[in-house]
C-alpha cells in the first residue's frame, strides 16, 4: 500500500529544528535547481519553485493546489513571491501541517490528509506536486507489478480537480541503474526501509506510461546533476551542525534499526550523493497540460 | 549448442550467494515470494550476469516477476543458438 501516515511521519517528523538545521532557510526537501545565477542552495530552491509554477502557469489569481506541499515552503515561495492569492495544500504529516499554520501564510489553507480522501471543494488552475509520488508505490506492490495502474490512478484523480486546459507543475525523484555490489545495495536499502519506509521511487518510463491518460507532457527536465549537489550540500550543512545535533538531543534518538539519528542521516544523505553521481537515481520536472 | 537451465542457475546461485537451498521452483514461482530480500534478489541477478556473460537493463529488470520472466529477459540476451530451459 502507499506510505501510511506513520511511516510518513517516520520520515519527516524528527523534529522540525533538526531539519531546519540543514535544509534551506524555507525547508524545500526536494532537489534544488542550479544555474549560473542559482548558485546557493537557498537561491537554487526558489529557483527550482519557479520553474514548477512556469510549468503550472501560475498567475496572481490562480487557484494553486501542492499536492503533498512538505513544510510549506513552496506554498511560501507562490503566495509571496508570484503573489499567489489562494494557495491550498495537502500534507499527510502533522508536524508539516503544524509548519505551515505556523508560518501564518496569506491566502493558504492546508489539508492533513491522504489525496485519496481529498474533495476539492473547487476546480483548480494549477496543479503543483514536488516529489509527493516518490510515496505512492511501495516495493512489494512494484514487485506485484502494481507500480503503473497505481501512478495512472494518481494522475487520473488529480486531472478531475482540475479547469480545463490546466497545468501541472510535476516533480519526482526516480531510480534508474540498480548497483550490483552488496555494500551499495545495502546503503540503498537502508534508505528505503528505515528513512523513507513504505515508498519506492518510480522509473522514468512508468511515468510516462502512467500520466498519458489524462496529461499531455509537454516538457520534461531531468535534475540529477542538481539533486547530486543539493544532497551533498544538506551533508555539509548537517555534519557542520553535529555539535548542535548531538546537544539538542534529536542526533542521539534512535531509530527503528537500533542506530541513532545521527548515524543513520549521515549515512542516508552520503548514499544519496553517491546514488545521483552514479546513476543510481534521478530526479525530473515535467510540465504536463490536461488532455480536454 | 550452449544450454542454460534457468531454475539449476537460480538454485545454484541462492545456494552459493546467499546460502539459501530453493525446492520446487518452476517457471510460475513468483521470485518476490521466495523470501529474499532485494539485495539478495540483485545478488542473484549479478550472479546470473557473471555466469552468462550479460548485463540486464534495469528497465527489463523492473517488469521480472516470476522465473519465467528471468528466463525470457535471459534469451533475449545471450549469443543466438543458445538453448534457454526451464
Amino acid at each position: 500500500m502507499t506510505s501510511t501516515r506513520e511511516e510518513v511521519e517516520i520520515g519527516y517528523d524528527i523534529s522540525n529544528e533538526f531539519f531546519r538545521l540543514w535544509l534551506d532557510e524555507r525547508m524545500h526537501y526536494t532537489s534544488a535547481v542550479f544555474d549560473a545565477e542559482h548558485t546557493t542552495l537557498e537561491q537554487a530552491q526558489r529557483n527550482k519553485s519557479r520553474w514548477l509554477a512556469d510549468f503550472a502557469e501560475v498567475k496572481p489569481e490562480s487557484l494553486v493546489l501542492d499536492i503533498g506541499c512538505g513544510w510549506g515552503a513552496n506554498l511560501e515561495y507562490l503566495v509571496l513571491e508570484r503573489k499567489v492569492q489562494r494557495a491550498h495544500g495537502l500534507t499527510l504529516s502533522r508536524a508539516q501541517a503544524a509548519e505551515i499554520m505556523a508560518r501564518k501564510l496569506p491566502g493558504v489553507n492546508i489539508w492533513c490528509e491522504d489525496y485519496k480522501d481529498f474533495t476539492p471543494t473547487e476546480k483548480y488552475d494549477a496543479l503543483i506536486s514536488i516529489e509527493m509520488i516518490d510515496h505512492l508505490v511501495s516495493p512489494a506492490q512494484q514487485q506485484e507489478g502494481l507500480a503503473i495502474p497505481i501512478y495512472r490512478e494518481y494522475f487520473n484523480q488529480v486531472a478531475k480537480w482540475v479547469k480545463p486546459g490546466a497545468c501541472f507543475g510535476f516533480q519526482a525523484i526516480l531510480r534508474d541503474r540498480v548497483p550490483r555490489g552488496r555494500k551499495d545495495l545495502e546503503d540503498l536499502k537502508f534508505t528505503a526501509d528505515v528513512i523513507f519506509p513504505g515508498g519506492l521511487n518510480p522509473r522514468l518510463e512508468e511515468l510516462i506510461a502512467a500520466c498519458g491518460q489524462s496529461w499531455e507532457v509537454i516538457q520534461l527536465n531531468t535534475r540529477r546533476v542538481d539533486y547530486g549537489k543539493t544532497t551533498a550540500e544538506w551533508l555539509r550543512r548537517l555534519r557542520l551542525n553535529k555539535d548542535k545535533i548531538m546537544a539538542s538531543g534529536w542526533g542521539t534518538k534512535v531509530m527503528a534499526n537500533g542506530e541513532t539519528v545521527w548515524t543513520n542521516y549521515e549515512r542516508y544523505l552520503s548514499t544519496c550523493v553517491k546514488a545521483f553521481a552514479n546513476h543510481w537515481s534521478s530526479d525530473v520536472q515535467m510540465k504536463l497540460r490536461l488532455k480536454d | 549448442m550452449a544450454q542454460v537451465d534457468i531454475i539449476h542457475l537460480f538454485k545454484q546461485a541462492a545456494l552459493e550467494v546467499n546460502g539459501k537451498k530453493l525446492d520446487q521452483l518452476s517457471k510460475d514461482t513468483v521470485i518476490s515470494k521466495l523470501g529474499l530480500d532485494s539485495v539478495a534478489v540483485m545478488e542473484l541477478v549479478s550472479y546470473f550476469e557473471e555466469k552468462l556473460n550479460i548485463r540486464m537493463p534495469d528497465e527489463d529488470l523492473a517488469k521480472v516477476q516470476t522465473l519465467g520472466d528471468l528466463g525470457g529477459l535471459v534469451k533475449r540476451l545471450v549469443p543466438p543458438g543458445t538453448e534457454v530451459s526451464w
